[in-house]
């Protein structure tokens, strides 16, 4: 091994060289990081009142269109309400969704996992038979029975998917940390007295880390789309809240004479779901290398 | 002397890294006689599993061969073509890892009869009774109930008689063993090692046996190579390495293993201080100087290679202890 | 006499799984096995693959219970001390210098972890401890911020001793601590670990595959097969003098450096030892060159702990006449 001789770059100052490597990464970061000051700074960048309706200017189209005007960029809903402003504040609705389901599955999934992963025999078949018995349910389906059942708004939302879009991390956490547990680290950890807890908090979880920032990152994309998906179906967010799903479906009815109405949230929303993607995929590749 | 089998000659072997290029072999030349044990010995980082990656024309893409000659019963082994006939043919070679090496997805008999058919050729019926035949030469009994057990049924010692049994399928005149015995307990290790050499006497085969310890090596090799740093640092019998080391990294090397009987019971033992060094870029001179005692400032320089009979190494010293 | 360690009739099974139609096994990793190491001393435990040894490390580190037996610490059980206790006073040098050090943490957070455990010194302290002991085992001061990755498998080893010594301790079970390691950089830290035994009075048990370096380095040795002890002794009583077939077999495989001598046929025959089908009577009896008939019948007595001596029916008194 050669020796080191010189005070090597700080552990971030690696990372993030390393991080420009991956275009896909530098990409993806940039979009969505963008959409994320978008949402924070939203009262600011809104030039009007997403809620405020004028029945006057119903439907005006986009500003490059001949009939738009730069009073509304993105035009107007069916309802008189500035498109761009609803499209701003419901990047804050897409995004809180998706990171707050996220938080509440990879807790659970997470906590799972590693119980599982960590002590084996009967506490891994029990999760494991809860995984399975997860697996088998739609979760579409059983979305849309508890928002039936308790009527559909953004908490609700939050509560169902959170409550079931933890298998995933479960599933890679348990075997990440069964891999992880079979290793001398583990055994000196518990030789020097630490606890359980310990171990698993500080000496396990750091190793896991990488992955779990993976699977969270696909499971922020998935969960915006489906929340997407469940206010289109009119179950997830009730308006007026301007949530791009709901914006799609209301605009349905009108796809053939204000074609913008759905093209407008549609990419927003694709273009979000694209850039988390790409990051997720970026963070793979710039980790996997360091595994082998 | 007869002509050599296997002649190398200033093999070189550069590998691509981020840093630059890495040496990992810097002109390299030794021969290995029909019959005889040629033993490359060294510490990890010589360079001594590149040279037989090389050898078999196995190195990995990142890796970049240059020789004046490697040559096999006087063909040329750079030539891919040639190499390709030649490969698990006439020159064999058997790895660390039984598991590994071995496919598990694959019985032993189709394993050993899928090698035999590509380069023999024949009948399926004549392959599974060289098999069995082969088997048996390594020892296994039940030779033709093995033949449909996966290699996870078989232990360590047994995977690798099947993997010696896989290399002689065809008759190869030259193994290359990559530490083949490291992986193995002793009392194993031992059987093989005879085995080897009982082989070798019956088929009249040449082995290259690579490995970093030193015991066995005194006790099997005809001849044997020491490498440091990529090269060839000393080259002898037996004898001449054992009882007469020449070079101050062999000498060091001997010293830092106890020894029953010579080295005195908690005594401490014999240290090499420093680390070796960086094989990426250019280097001048003697790559052990920063870690010899015998070190000098003509040591920077280009080191002369001496000799006694059989017995060459690469020092400015006199060496012979 | 009091004795630092004891092992009292230590035995520990598993049950192993033959696939999903088949019934489990049971698997006798270790049986009846028992040892006695005064302060100051090296124990070493040699042995080949199923004799048990990794299973008796991970027990005499309290990471696993045994079936039945106990482990004595300065005459106490360790059943009964507290973790924390315990781990005070016993501490493990593993083989894999690559596995045995968290990744993602730097060396002084390693070298410290133990510290932090037991909530023993302030940051000050615990890092001025860490220094000093980092002194101590040959690692430079600039290694303290470093990444296990940026370090060889002799460095890294010597940051796995630096932890085990950071408390303090009385016993290090030292599990192949030398194995996967280069013969040069084996001899540092094997001088290492001579050194420290001297300086700060420790007491070693050192399990090893290699009998030139357990040769070397222990004052009493065990020779285990399958489970069971089958010879004991000093290290002159059993590498000069070894009394039990298998012993002999070792010693015999051990090639030393001796040009010329070829490798010596140990005579063992081809079948490889099974922990989940342990013969009957001696359990070395189909591989052992000297096996006469009773030997598969009749279980030699396990050998005496405080006499030391050899587990076999040719050593035995009641049978020396006999064979």
């Amino acid at each position: 091994m050669i020796a080191m001789t010189t005070n090597p770059p700080s552990r971030t100052a690696k990372t993030l060289r390393k991080m420009l490597h991956h275009p896909s990464l530098v990409v993806g970061v940039a979009i969505v990081a963008a959409m994320i000051l978008v949402a924070i700074f939203a009262p600011l960048l809104a030039p009007h009142d997403p809620y405020v309706q004028d029945i006057s200017r119903r439907a005006v189209p986009p500003v490059w269109y001949e009939k738009g005007t730069w009073e509304n960029i993105l035009g107007t809903d069916q309802l008189g309400r500035d498109y761009l402003s609803r499209l701003i504040y419901g990047a804050r609705v897409s995004l809180l969704i998706g990171f707050s389901v996220v938080l509440i599955s990879g807790i659970i999934g997470t906590t799972l996992g590693l119980l599982a992963g960590y002590f084996g025999g009967r506490v891994d078949t029990l999760v494991t038979f809860i995984v399975t018995v997860r697996l088998a349910m739609p979760v579409i389906l059983v979305a849309l029975a508890v928002v039936a059942l308790f009527g559909g708004s953004m908490w609700v939302v939050i509560t169902v998917l959170g409550l079931l879009k933890w298998d995933r991390f479960a599933v890679v956490v348990r075997s990440t940390t069964q891999q992880i547990r079979a290793l001398d680290y583990i055994a000196s950890a518990r030789s020097a007295g630490a606890s359980t807890f310990w171990i698993l908090l500080r000496e396990v979880l750091p190793n896991i880390a990488p992955q779990l920032i993976v699977i969270a990152t696909i499971e922020v994309a998935s969960a915006i789309l489906m929340e997407a998906a469940l206010s289109f179906l009119g179950l997830g967010v009730q308006p007026p809240l301007p949530s791009w799903g709901l914006m799609i479906s209301e605009a349905k009815s009108y796809m053939f004479f204000s074609f913008w109405l759905i093209a407008i949230p549609g990419t927003a929303l694709a273009t979000l779901v694209f850039a988390i993607n790409l990051a997720g995929d970026g963070l793979r590749d710039m980790i996997t290398p360091e595994r082998s | 002397m007869n002509k050599p089998l296997l002649s190398v000659r200033d093999l070189r072997i550069d590998l691509n890294t981020r840093l630059g290029v890495l040496h990992a072999v810097r002109g390299i030349s030794f021969d290995v006689a029909a019959g005889e044990t040629l033993c490359i010995v060294g510490e990890s980082g010589c360079g001594k599993s590149m040279t037989s990656l090389a050898l078999m024309d196995l190195l990995p893409r990142v890796a970049s061969r240059s020789a004046q000659g490697i040559t096999f019963d006087g063909q040329d082994l750079t030539r891919r073509r040639i190499a390709g006939k030649l490969r698990g043919r006439r020159m064999a070679m058997i790895f660390q890892e039984p598991m590994t090496a071995l496919n598990p997805a694959f019985t032993i008999g189709d394993q050993m009869v899928e090698a035999y058919l590509y380069h023999v050729g024949g009948t399926r019926a004549k392959a599974v009774d060289r098999a069995v035949q082969m088997l048996e030469k390594v020892g296994i009994g039940s030779a033709r109930s093995r033949l449909g057990q996966y290699p996870h049924q078989l232990s360590g010692g047994l995977r690798q008689r099947v993997m010696i049994a896989m290399a002689l399928m065809t008759d190869p005149e030259l193994l290359i063993a990559d530490e083949p015995t490291t992986a193995l307990d002793v009392t194993i290790q031992a059987q093989i090692l005879r085995l080897l050499k009982d082989l070798q006497q019956e088929l009249g085969l040449a082995i290259i046996l690579i490995t970093h310890d030193l015991g066995l090596v005194s006790r099997i090799a005809d001849r044997i190579v020491v490498m440091y740093a990529g090269a060839i640092v000393e080259e002898g019998t037996a004898a001449e390495i054992f009882d007469r080391p020449a070079h101050p990294y062999t000498r060091a090397l001997i010293d830092c293993i106890p020894q029953p009987g010579k080295t005195e019971r908690g005594a401490p033992l014999g240290t090499i201080p420093g680390v070796v060094p960086s094989l990426i870029g250019r280097q001048d001179g003697c790559a052990f100087r920063d870690r010899c005692a015998l070190a000098g400032p003509r040591c920077a320089n280009d080191i002369p290679t001496q000799a006694a009979g059989s017995h060459r190494w690469v020092c400015i010293h006199g060496g012979r202890a | 006499m009091s004795y630092l360690l004891e092992t009292v009739g230590l035995t520990r099974r598993f049950q192993v799984s033959q696939g999903m139609f088949k019934p489990k096994a049971r698997l006798h990793a270790l049986n009846g096995v028992d040892l006695r190491l005064k302060k100051g001393e090296v124990l070493g435990i040699v042995g080949e693959s199923g004799c048990g040894k990794s299973t008796l490390a991970k027990i005499l580190l309290n990471l696993l219970a045994p079936s039945e037996g106990k482990v004595l610490l300065d005459g106490r059980d360790i059943a009964t001390l507290g973790r924390m206790e315990f781990t005070r006073r016993v501490q493990p040098v593993f083989q894999d210098p690559f596995s045995s050090l968290n990744p993602r943490k730097t060396i002084a957070d390693i070298v410290t972890m133990p510290l932090r455990v037991h909530g023993i010194g302030t940051g000050a302290e615990r890092r001025k401890r860490a220094a000093s002991i980092m002194d101590m085992v040959g690692l430079p001061a600039r290694f303290a911020e470093r990444y296990p990755k940026e370090l060889s498998g002799g460095q890294r080893q010597r940051v796995a001793i630096a932890r085990a010594l950071v408390m303090n301790p009385d016993l290090i079970i030292c599990d192949e601590p030398t194995s996967a390691l280069d013969a040069s950089v084996q001899s540092q830290i094997l001088n290492l670990l001579m050194d420290l035994k001297r300086e700060l009075g420790l007491t070693y048990v050192f399990i090893s595959h290699n009998l030139s370096v357990v040769e070397h380095l222990v004052d009493q040795v065990a020779v285990m097969y399958l489970g069971r002890v089958v010879e004991l002794g000093t290290t002159a009583q059993v590498f000069d003098a070894p009394q039990h077939p298998y012993t002999r077999a070792l010693l015999d495989s051990a090639l030393t450096v001796a040009p010329g001598q070829g490798v010596p046929d140990i005579g063992l025959g081809t079948a490889f030892p099974n922990p989940l089908a342990i013969p009957p009577g001696c359990p070395f009896q189909p591989r052992c060159p000297r096996a006469f008939d009773l030997c598969s019948r009749v279980r030699p007595q396990p050998v005496d702990v405080a006499t030391g001596g050899a587990a076999c029916l040719l050593t035995q008194e009641p049978l020396r006449g006999a064979a």
